[in-house]
């Protein structure tokens, strides 16, 4: 019998070993696949059957790395994330602040109007942003490119620092007060301090998004304002594709990115519980 | 309950002695910190939809962004009776729509189980599991091209050596959709993954014990008590990817640019393509208020059923 238990059990510790296996080389099979195919060299990275063992080469980096204007975009990028991330957070601090404190209907149309705007498509601010861009002419410029990004990232800034807001007592800020703290500087030191994951999760997904956004680059950006994420597309061409240099660019986009996210994970996973549990 | 009356009795003297209570007694700099920010949240959101539901009932176009004219309800109208590709882009949207966000919370929660599992490894496991996640739409679109490519993809190429024939995964209308739902189902499922997670693990373990002493086996202790109690988190994990579904834009576009033909052009696809391709600006505008009505009108619904089982 108790035999009989245990093998069930390893069968079951084999399974469940399996399984994880199969899930994890599923998720990481693709990226191991696109650095694989930028460090070869294009004799190698489309010989059947494919090569496993491979002297790793650089030289797609090094083109990539010359290719007009990809090392510009790079900076693009990241000019507009930092851009983003300080305006929502400079702005979505009072917001969730005030959703979290404030009472009676107007808070609570504000929170439902938030929520709704978290899930708009970015279609339907294209064609407003595009047609009063044309008017001031803020196409392919950096502002231009900020402040459409703050219609995803504000939004959801707001909303969630209005999370951690919520789990502040309010005796701490009363304490602040009767020591004699203006509104501003309570804010500043007391809140601010104490919501400090909050922050950090909320700019790591400001600049995640604004980094990762393509919608709004394609529409908006120009030959000066060009971001990372349209940039890949200039090593597809109908001619055809140069896989290695596409792969390549991708893994200097995507990299920095996963390392950057590897990093922040705690922050990340505590955003999307906020994001997603607290609804 | 003797803490709630001794915290109300607190607040009762401070309201008799008037202290402050907070930021919000000095209600001038307290205003003048929040509005502000609600002005700006405001103008950049409020605004532009308002001026997209307006250049709706307009013709406008790139060439007469100044002068178009009003229009009224003829965008609309015509959409719902003369537009044969409109009803083809709901019926694709609805396709992919339904199709991903099935795959993905099916997928995701078996993933989820078992990483609530206790092997060696596991917490390494969670984490990797995540990157896909942090990869942007369009370089996973073009990771994806290279191994779905029918002469030299490899995935093809593991097929073949299993004895099935070159599939076309781009190229074919039925297999373009399936694409589109597999490179999803790798992109999305940790998202879905990592919220069914933590809602396994804060089931109170006591449920458990007690489904066990009364006899009940594997199945029916996760149909019939873990999945009741983690209700609500599926519906919202359900509800965040249909969203997402609904309007993505950045994946299809790189990875089938909506073809072949029209086979993966949903409807956000379809209006960008208006909008911005054939510059129909008005008639996209028109579009485009269309899909948030509908995904106005999905989550409402979804958001209704997320507080029910809440309070059950």
């Amino acid at each position: 019998m108790v035999r009989h238990l245990f093998q069930k059990r390893v069968l079951g510790r084999v399974f469940i070993y399996l399984a994880a296996a199969v899930v994890i080389l599923f998720t990481l099979f693709p990226i191991f696949y696109c650095i694989s195919t930028a460090t070869k060299t294009a004799v190698d990275a489309f010989s059947i059957p494919p090569k496993w063992l491979w002297i790793p080469t650089m030289d797609n980096f090094v083109n990539v790395y010359h290719t007009e204007g990809f090392m510009m975009s790079y900076l693009n990028s990241f000019v507009v994330a930092v851009m983003t991330t300080a305006f929502s957070l400079a702005f979505g601090i009072p917001c969730g602040y005030a959703l979290a404190r404030g009472k009676g209907r107007g808070t609570a149309a504000m929170g439902t109007y938030i929520m709704i705007t978290r899930m708009l498509p970015a279609m339907g601010f294209a064609v407003p942003y595009y047609f009063i861009y044309k008017k001031v002419g803020l196409n392919d410029t950096y502002i231009g490119l900020v402040l459409i990004y703050l219609t995803t990232q504000l939004p959801f800034t707001a909303w969630l620092l209005n999370g951690f807001c919520r789990t502040v007592p309010t005796e701490i800020e009363e304490a602040a007060m009767i020591d004699g703290c203006t509104v501003f500087q309570t804010l500043i030191r007391v809140i601010v301090p104490v919501i400090k994951p909050g922050i950090s999760t909320a700019s790591v997904f400001a600049f995640m998004h604004s980094w990762n956004e393509y919608f709004y680059a394609k529409l908006i950006s120009g030959r000066n304002t060009r971001p990372v994420s349209y940039a890949v597309h200039k090593f597809v061409n109908d001619v055809g594709t140069n896989w290695g240099l596409l792969c390549a660019a991708s893994c200097m986009v995507a990299v920095p990115m996963i390392i950057f996210a590897l990093i922040s994970q705690k922050s990340l996973v505590r955003g999307l519980m906020a994001g997603a549990v607290k609804g | 309950m003797f803490q709630d009356a001794i915290r109300k009795g607190k607040r009762k003297m401070q309201r008799i002695s008037n202290p402050p209570q907070g930021i919000r007694s000095d209600r001038w700099s307290y205003r003048l910190l929040i509005w502000p920010s609600f002005f700006v949240l405001f103008a950049l959101t409020v605004v532009p939809l308002f001026i997209n539901f307006y250049l709706s009932f307009t013709n406008t176009t790139i060439t007469t962004l100044n002068k178009a004219k009003f229009i009224g309800l003829d965008n609309y109208i015509r959409i719902f009776t003369k537009d044969k590709y409109f009803g083809q882009a709901c019926l694709v949207t609805l396709k992919l729509v339904l199709g991903t966000v099935s795959v993905q919370v099916f997928f995701g929660m078996l993933v989820a189980l078992l990483w609530n599992m206790d092997f060696i490894g596991v917490r390494a496991c969670r984490v990797l599991h995540l990157v896909p996640m942090m990869i942007m739409g369009i370089v996973s679109a073009f990771i994806w091209r290279m191994l779905l490519n029918t002469d030299m993809g490899i995935i093809n190429y593991l097929l073949k050596n299993l004895g099935f024939s070159n599939l076309n995964w781009l190229g074919d209308e039925q297999l373009a959709v399936v694409s589109v739902i597999l490179v999803n189902l790798w992109g999305g499922t940790p998202f879905v993954t990592i919220i069914l997670l933590t809602a396994l693990q804060s089931v109170d373990s006591s449920y458990l014990e007690a489904a066990v002493i009364d006899g009940a086996d594997k199945f029916q202790i996760f149909f019939r008590v873990i999945l009741p109690i983690i209700k609500p988190t599926v519906l919202l994990a359900v509800m965040f990817r249909l969203m997402d579904a609904i309007r993505q834009f950045d994946l299809i576009d790189s990875l089938t640019y909506g073809g072949p033909g029209t086979a993966t052009t949903q409807l956000n696809l379809y209006a960008y393509s208006v909008g911005f391709g054939q510059w129909r600006m008005g008639y996209g505008a028109a579009l485009a208020t269309i899909i948030m009505f509908i995904i106005l009108i999905c989550s409402s619904i979804l958001m209704n059923q997320i507080s029910r089982s809440n309070t059950l």
